[in-house]
């Protein structure tokens, strides 16, 4: 078991499967390519069992909310018992089927809706605090965005001539110069970070007995 | 049989370049990052919860950790909520994570154990507590935590790594209840004005990517966000030759880059 839990065992799995993915992109070699994809399927089988271990951390959480009988435990037992309703009639058996897809469609649906229309009052409060002009970085931003927001509107060209090609003006080049410079960086950024995590040098990741801080 | 030459040169250039920085960040001179306003917030923010008695909430993104896409922000997630669970260990502060896929579980856990055993408090570490996985489910989990932020009021929340639409919703909550919010997202880039309207300081690309190692002063990390750099520099130098080939209607570096 010593080894098993030794995490260097994780960085070495991590960096031999990484260079063979690496080399599978730069080298041309049928069986490279294969270990490839039969790595990524065992990545989306393991991701498939951290289910379970997310919904084994959600019942503890909840279920030791009942047992201490926190404020509004009732809620966390109904979570808990709804919990395991779903699980079982999800795995199946005569009829549950049917009464699993019931409450899905005709419960869960309608109050994820109803939770989505309330969440569009936050949505509201903050846009209209964002509208005001507190400073000049601000006011640029609006004049585009209205110019941009008129270019799409049937009225822009009734409005001024101008509006419009200052719309496609501002998307078509500063507005695309911004994004593609953001986006080369954040690749280049992408590559660098996951080098770190390839040689096992990712701080978050990382054993305690190598943290330079003690 | 080997294809895509010009890749494998930029990897070894970034290899090399990597070694090199983490060589030279032993040395005396080391490589320093600029100031980040954004990170120089998070230990005002702890020291605001430990102040307040009230919660710190650090939402490591919710990106799903086997997408390549949204890998690496994840990890500048996994490392700043790394960063942010010490520093709540060693002042006392209550710790709340909130996990929306499941993949990324095993790892917020891990990441907050180890903190907590590195600042020698492993018997407050409570792992169902301080790590929650809610749901996959967007309109569900934001529910949850605009729920949790209306009933505990953390008195800073600290949400960097890769977020997608739902972010408002977590964030304007955070705002009404006073909370010190830091935000930070980098491939997403339509959900930046979220956070900039929600958030008291931001963090903007590639500034995610150097959260860990610009909180940790790692030097092995900073290596990695210096590399990165070097790199950067290297394209712009390739951008301004292609813009001068392609002004002389000339394909030579159109064509290296494509071998």
């Amino acid at each position: 078991m010593s080894i098993l839990r030794d995490r260097r065992l994780n960085d070495i799995i991590v960096f031999i499967i990484a260079v063979i993915i690496i080399a599978s992109y730069i080298i041309v070699w049928a069986p490279l390519r294969t270990f490839t994809s039969e790595a990524s399927a065992w990545g989306s089988v393991i991701a498939g069992f951290t289910m379970f271990v997310g919904a084994i951390s959600a019942a503890v959480y909840h279920v030791n909310k009942v047992i201490r009988r926190e404020e509004d435990w009732w809620l966390n037992a109904y979570f808990v018992a709804m919990l395991f309703i779903m699980f079982f009639l999800g795995i199946g058996g005569v009829g549950t089927k049917q009464a699993y897809n019931f409450i899905f469609t005709n419960i869960y649906r309608q109050i994820g809706t109803a939770t989505s229309a309330l969440g569009g009052l936050f949505l509201i409060s903050a846009f209209y605090r964002s509208f005001r002009l507190q400073n000049i970085e601000a006011g640029i931003v609006i004049v585009s965005a209205v110019i941009v927001g008129f270019t799409f509107a049937t009225v822009a060209g009734s409005m001024s001539p101008l509006i419009k090609p200052m719309g496609i003006w501002l998307l078509t080049y500063p507005t695309m110069a911004a994004m593609r410079g953001i986006m080369m960086c954040i690749a280049i950024g992408a590559v660098a970070i996951s080098l770190r995590v390839v040689l096992g040098m990712e701080r978050g990741l990382r054993p305690i007995e190598e943290d330079v801080t003690q | 049989m080997i294809e895509k030459i010009s890749v494998l040169v930029m990897l070894v250039v970034l290899v090399v370049s990597y070694a090199y920085f983490i060589q030279k960040g032993k040395g005396p001179n080391p490589a320093q990052i600029r100031r980040i306003p954004a990170l120089d917030a998070v230990d005002e923010a702890v020291a605001r919860a430990v102040e307040m008695e009230r919660p710190v909430l650090c939402i490591p993104g919710w990106g799903r950790i086997l997408d390549l896409e949204m890998f690496p922000e994840s990890m500048a997630g996994i490392s700043t909520l790394n960063y942010v669970a010490r520093l709540t260990a060693r002042y006392g502060a209550e710790l709340i994570s909130t996990i929306r896929f499941p993949a990324m579980l095993p790892y917020a856990e891990d990441t907050v154990e180890q903190a907590y055993i590195a600042e020698g408090k492993r018997d407050e570490f409570k792992r169902s507590e301080m790590v929650r996985y809610i749901t996959s489910d967007q309109v569900p989990y934001y529910t949850h935590v605009m729920g949790l932020v209306a009933r505990e009021r953390p008195a800073a929340s600290i949400m960097i790594g890769y977020f997608s639409g739902g972010v408002m919703q977590i964030c304007e909550p955070g705002r009404s209840v006073g909370s010190l919010q830091i935000g930070g997202c980098a491939s997403n880039v339509a959900i930046l004005p979220y956070f900039i309207i929600t958030c008291d300081y931001v963090l903007m690309s590639e500034e995610v990517y150097a959260a860990g190692a610009y909180l940790t002063k790692d030097p092995e990390m900073m290596a990695g966000t210096v590399c990165g750099d070097v790199n950067k520099l290297i394209a712009i130098i390739l951008l301004l030759i292609g813009t001068l080939f392609a002004y002389v209607r000339n394909d030579l570096l159109f064509e290296l880059l494509r071998m």
